[in-house]
């Protein structure tokens, strides 16, 4: 696979917590492609390191945050980027869609005066013009009444609302990546089915690469092509979706799967993951000798961490 | 919003009525009786009656009270036995110029005030600012009178770009009216930016760590931008609460600064009324006192609902 047909390859990625107290490893050595128009789904539980790893990438690390190693958007290197090359690529090249609409949008600014803020900065269009286009791009994500959510705030709309919103924003320009942090997460099961198919049939619609976080593999199940298991701030398992949802190759994986609710199977009691994502402190200790294990290829574009003593143990 | 505004206005009623209350007992709790003490040492058995008659004095607390409050309500305040003038003609000249005093002293505050607090917030990891988070500390800890002093040993000894003190009306000449209030409303204003820089900052380091702020950050707009619209609508909130603390604050403190100054305002009358046991005349300027705190904190609810439009559904609709 040669670079242009990338949207995005992330080499050595790691995210380093800058702490009073030291410094500690929160994303170590971690590798993934996501191909021009595709998806790809990074797994995890809380901690896994899966957000910083998105936020690494969308340069949206907090300050005490500090990544290293190489993220390329199109062949352009993300990380370490000139502040004023990012500001033009965010929100016009690359979108971002939070976990929480209810915070990650302004809770006194009209939605109108939000949506269009994206196509204020990146184009010349005019006021009236940029009005249309927030409502059309509301009719996109499914929403009627635009003329009324415009003028609204935050929270006069329902939660399944905000998130078509929150999405309507990350689009509003038109980007080539999109970025989806746990979209579906903070709304109930009807709402996650609704928003989950209408980021599919965006991502279709539109040609997007799709780099969509979750911790849910039946998302990812129905949604990407490709998926990364990450555990403890490392993948662990990377390939094509099918073939690991039908040969899950590391430990952890079948863990995650094992504790995926299945239709069908209500009364089964779903099994906790007996291996726990380690504290931050412990990481410095485990990454201190050997730095992050290597993936092996097990099948074509199917890799799995090489099993070590930390998994037998836990 | 009508509703809202007529429920702020309820909500005033029984702020009113402590002035008046405190107003009302002040002068009846002063040691002896306030018609003896009007009238002075001089003054016959019968006189004293007969003052004690004409100000109800004689009759029960219940009648004097409803009768004072009738009283108020009518600006029927009385005469100044020093100033030998009604109460009411005496206050507006002197109320004009505190209340200008008051409003150019509340622009240095906000003015300074907000720009070392967001010195202070916005650039909390670098040297200057620390120092303006320093000088929002030091501001709390100096009093007016103080940076009075200070004031005038500089500008008005050392480089004498303004007089000492005294009061230039604005009929002698625009400039000259605003030179004589320049270092009283300097000494006033300063007095309070220790207090607006704190709040300032505060408020602001609340709302930098908001995600919205993430968000508008991943939309690619300028830290300008994200300052001036997404933060500082919200930031805003707390100082407009601050503009009614300092109504308060600075009218209080103008007693100090009017006198230090030589200034014919409300905070001087006020001094000379006490001095001279003038009772009518602090009845009449604590009402104005009081009337003109709640008056701004009215606008100030009133401003709140507007940059906010959450404030007018309560608390619990989000």
């Amino acid at each position: 696979m040669t670079t242009d047909t990338l949207a995005l390859s992330v080499q050595n990625l790691s995210v380093t917590v800058r702490r009073p107290g030291g410094r500690y490893p929160a994303v170590r050595g971690v590798d993934f492609t996501l191909a021009r128009s595709s998806t790809l789904g990074l797994v995890g539980e809380s901690g896994s390191g899966k957000s910083l790893t998105a936020l690494a990438v969308a340069g949206l690390l907090a300050d005490n945050l500090v990544p290293a190693g190489s993220a390329r958007f199109h062949g352009e290197e993300l990380i370490g980027m000139p502040e004023a090359r990012r500001r033009a690529l965010s929100g016009s090249r690359i979108g971002f869609v939070f976990q929480e609409p209810m915070s990650a949008l302004h809770p006194v600014l009209p939605i109108g005066v939000q949506l269009t803020e994206g196509l204020r900065a990146h184009t010349s269009l005019t006021r009236a013009q940029r009005h249309g286009r927030a409502q059309e791009l509301l009719e996109l994500v499914g929403l009627t009444k635009t003329r009324d959510i415009l003028g609204n705030r935050i929270g006069q709309l329902s939660g399944g609302m905000r998130q078509r919103v929150m999405i309507a924003m990350a689009i509003s320009c038109e980007p080539d990546l999109l970025i989806a942090d746990e979209p579906t997460t903070a709304l109930d099961v009807t709402l996650q089915k609704q928003v989950i198919e209408l980021l599919g049939g965006l991502q279709e619609r539109l040609g997007l690469s799709l780099l969509l976080i979750t911790h849910d593999l039946g998302v990812v199940a129905q949604t990407c092509e490709n998926v990364a298991v990450m555990y403890a701030g490392e993948i662990v398992e990377r390939g094509r979706t099918d073939q690991i949802m039908r040969e899950p190759g590391h430990v952890y994986t079948r863990a995650l799967l094992d504790a995926s609710p299945r239709i069908g199977d209500a009364r089964r009691r779903l099994p906790s993951i007996a291996t726990a994502a380690p504290w931050l402190r412990d990481t410095r200790e485990l990454a201190g000798a050997s730095g992050p294990a290597a993936l092996r290829e097990v099948s074509p574009q199917h890799w799995v961490r090489e099993q070590d003593e930390r998994e037998d143990a836990a | 919003m009508i509703w809202y505004l007529f429920q702020r206005l309820l909500a005033l009623l029984p702020t009113v009525l402590v002035p008046l209350v405190l107003v009302f007992l002040l002068i009846r709790l002063a040691p002896g009786d306030p018609a003896s003490i009007i009238l002075g040492d001089q003054a016959t058995q019968q006189q004293i009656a007969a003052l004690r008659h004409q100000m109800g004095l004689d009759q029960s607390p219940i009648v004097q009270f409803g009768r004072f409050l009738s009283d108020m309500a009518t600006l029927q305040l009385g005469q100044s036995s020093f100033l030998q003038q009604p109460v009411v003609d005496v206050i507006p000249s002197y109320a004009a110029v505190t209340i200008e005093i008051s409003v150019l002293a509340l622009v240095w505050a906000l003015v300074i005030g907000i720009g070392i607090g967001a010195i202070a917030a916005f650039r909390r990891r670098h040297p200057e600012g620390r120092v303006a988070k320093a000088l929002g500390i030091l501001g709390i800890s100096v009093p007016n009178y103080f940076l009075a002093l200070v004031l005038i040993i500089v500008f008005a000894v050392a480089v004498r770009w303004f007089a000492v003190g005294g009061y230039v009306p604005p009929a002698a000449g625009l400039l000259p009216h605003l030179q004589s209030l320049m270092l009283p409303s300097l000494a006033l204003g300063l007095g309070e930016v220790g207090f607006v820089s704190r709040i300032t900052r505060g408020s602001l380091l609340d709302v930098i760590g908001e995600p919205f702020v993430v968000t508008a950050k991943s939309l690619g707009l300028r830290t300008s931008r994200i300052t001036t619209t997404h933060i500082a609508r919200l930031a805003a909130l707390p100082l407009l609460t601050v503009i009614g603390l300092l109504a308060a604050s600075l009218i209080s403190g103008s007693v100090v600064i009017e006198n230090i100054f030589g200034i014919p305002g409300i905070g001087q009358l006020m001094f000379n009324a006490v001095s001279n046991r003038d009772y009518s005349l602090i009845q009449g300027i604590v009402l104005f006192s009081g009337t003109a705190i709640i008056v701004v904190n009215l606008v100030v609810d009133i401003l709140y609902a507007v940059v906010d439009p959450r404030v007018q559904y309560g608390a619990h609709a989000r």
